[in-house]
């Protein structure tokens, strides 16, 4: 309990008042301070006068700052408000800060003289730091937002050109369809065909947007998956498309991951059926190896395809982007946007690197199982 | 002077003829911080005062944060100020970093330098073996923290939201605008490669002569720090000041002035 000095109120206001007073010399060490500031810092007096300066008390960060930009601007506007440091407490607490200060030249010596005034801001601290994270956070937000949005629009813009194309072409065909002419029986049966065709497209690219779309489902289960019995499903799944295009898949031993199983399963598929799509002269093959980091694993798709230029490389997984040199063969843009998602939502990294006419590589991190850490 | 360069540095400098007299300020700070040192040398020399991009009354649209994240951005910088001089050589005054910006700029043109005064200067803050910055690695995080706290803390994003119009907020800019401003965004970077660079190997080769004024007890750069530059500064002068603080040209103007005044007498 503080004790009051009825004759001198003047002292009992410098030395109870509910701030920290301190004053300092020339020299940097500490000439006076009141009982505020000691009883916060848990000092007696003599301890705190016996310091050899008054940077002593400031954590290392506020030095810095006291010496390179709070003296200088004392000395030149001889007063300073609001800068937020910190103290040591004597048991080695830090207690945040806001301090006002002065610069008074002493007339007899021509010494400077400088007066601190000190807040306790601990309360305050946390309520800054909880805003600096919430405006972070709502930065982040409205990044993910303007993503979005790009996104959205580049959608309106795909459908309304690559889904009108098969469209038209499906109605022009309509058109001169004749069903009550027998005589035209095979030329209907051809056009028929080709409206099939048109369709098929439509509805590839369709069932893309879709599975795209419900990766963002939230309530799918992670568990640990292997991967090496889910790389030879997809070539088992391919098979046919291998056997077609006389391709090779070789798959090195892979580990167990922590993932959802449908996705990684679509992400290889993905990056090998582009693999056998976008092939080069020379029979497609492709080689998947796995290398252990830490706690993930980085895995490498190459293939002896047609390759794309190396500026490209973060082109070839925009939602909806095509190169342009791929635009005559058949193609959503939606393949390799679904195996970014699929590697980000896994919290890994996806990449490509290549030269053109010499093959890609694709790589990707999955995050290892806990156990095999 | 071309006005663009003139905008981008703020430069203050009347050229008639005498010789130029460059002053660098340090982190944290702005050309102001010279106010008590250039005015004398006014007589004998062109003094030119400029704020780095970033700081004080630069132009901060020229700030690129992926150009300034080594101290060679800013020597540059000082090449190009020199450059557009047009003269055949200055003597330039640095504080601080600025000191060893000055020294990397003599080290890609030397010829553009007569002398370099460097005032308490520091080629690398933290700890290393014999070598003592005065810091550790790990407190470099809490340097930047409290920069953060300061610069971008609530005190400069939270005030114009609740002060809210435009124009109040170009006043309370205004007010805020004193002295040793600088930009958020550039603050920390510049606290950051100021902080944790480490330009020792860089001293080596200097033929320039150099002035050393070292202040006996300074917090952030200690005496054993002057020493070190200038061992390895072979054509350098150091003056030990009996001061306390890491800004003698503030503190006490008198015997910096008298310091470098005798030096450049001396190298006439």
């Amino acid at each position: 309990m503080n004790q009051l000095n009825h004759n001198h109120p003047t002292i009992d206001l410098f030395n109870q008042a509910p701030c920290g007073f301190l004053s300092m010399d020339h020299e940097g060490k500490i000439v006076a301070v009141n009982n505020s500031l000691l009883n916060w810092l848990d000092y007696n007096r003599e301890e705190m006068l016996a310091l050899p300066s008054f940077v002593h008390i400031l954590t290392l960060g506020s030095r810095i700052l006291f010496e390179s930009t709070l003296i200088p601007k004392l000395r030149l506007q001889e007063e300073v408000a609001e800068v937020s440091m910190e103290m040591w407490k004597k048991n080695g607490e830090k207690m945040p800060i806001l301090v006002n200060a002065s610069m008074i030249k002493d007339e007899t010596t021509g010494k400077s003289v400088y007066w601190f005034s000190i807040l306790d801001i601990t309360k305050r601290k946390t309520f800054e730091r909880e805003l600096n994270a919430a405006k972070k956070e709502a930065e982040e937000k409205a990044r993910q937002l303007e993503l979005k949005n790009k996104e959205l629009e580049r959608f309106a813009h795909v459908i309304s050109h690559d889904l009108k194309g098969p469209l038209n072409t499906i109605s022009g065909l309509l058109n001169i369809l004749d069903i009550r002419d027998p005589s035209k029986s095979q030329r209907n049966d051809q056009i028929l065909e080709l409206v099939f065709g048109s369709t098929q497209k439509m509805k590839q690219m369709v069932d893309g947007l879709l599975s795209y779309y419900l990766l963002d489902q939230k309530d799918l289960a992670i568990q640990p998956v292997d991967l090496q019995l889910l790389c030879n499903q997809a070539v088992c799944l391919l098979n046919s498309d291998i056997q077609k295009s006389n391709g090779k898949i070789g798959v090195d031993k892979l580990p167990v991951v922590q993932g959802i199983e449908g996705q990684l399963l679509s992400l290889f598929l993905n990056l090998f059926s582009n693999a056998l799509k976008y092939r080069s002269k020379a029979d497609p093959e492709i080689q998947v190896k796995a290398k252990l980091e830490r706690d993930w694993v980085r895995i490498e798709v190459q293939d002896n395809g047609l390759g794309f230029e190396p500026d490209q490389s973060n082109k070839v997984f925009g939602f909806m982007e095509r190169l342009p040199q791929h635009s005559k063969l058949e193609g959503t843009g939606l393949g390799l946007a679904n195996c970014q998602r699929i590697v980000e939502r896994h919290g890994g990294k996806i990449w490509a690197t290549s030269e053109k006419g010499k093959g890609s590589c694709f790589y990707f991190t999955l995050p290892l199982p806990v156990s095999a850490i | 002077m071309q006005p663009a360069i003139q905008k981008k540095y703020n430069i203050k400098y009347q050229d008639s003829g005498k010789p130029v007299l460059v002053f660098a300020h340090g982190y944290g700070c702005d050309q102001s911080m010279w106010r008590f040192v250039a005015p004398a040398f006014e007589e004998k020399y062109d003094v030119l005062l400029f704020d780095y991009v970033g700081s004080g009354n630069s132009d901060i649209k020229e700030y690129n944060p992926s150009k300034y994240n080594t101290l060679y951005a800013y020597a540059e910088d000082v090449l190009e100020i020199i450059t557009y001089l047009n003269k055949s050589e200055v003597i330039f005054v640095g504080h601080s970093v600025s000191a060893i910006i000055g020294i990397l700029a003599a080290k890609m043109q030397p010829q553009f330098f007569q002398n370099l005064v460097l005032v308490s200067p520091s080629p690398y803050f933290i700890n290393d073996g014999a070598y003592k910055g005065g810091f550790s690695k790990e407190d470099i995080e809490e340097i930047i923290t409290t920069v953060e706290d300061n610069f971008i803390g609530w005190t400069s994003f939270v005030t114009p939201v609740i002060v809210g119009n435009k124009e109040r907020m170009e006043f309370a800019s205004e007010l805020e605008k004193s002295f040793c401003s600088m930009d958020p965004v550039a603050a920390r970077q510049f606290a950051k490669i100021t902080f944790s660079s480490d330009h020792r190997e860089d001293l080596a080769g200097i033929d320039v002569p150099c002035l050393i004024i070292q202040c006996q007890f300074d917090q952030l750069a200690p005496i054993e720090v002057g020493d070190f530059m200038h061992e390895k500064l072979t054509s350098s002068q150091l003056v030990v000041i009996e001061e306390w603080g890491h800004c003698p040209h503030l503190t006490s103007p008198g015997k910096v002035i008298a310091s470098i005044d005798q030096f450049l007498q001396a190298h006439q």
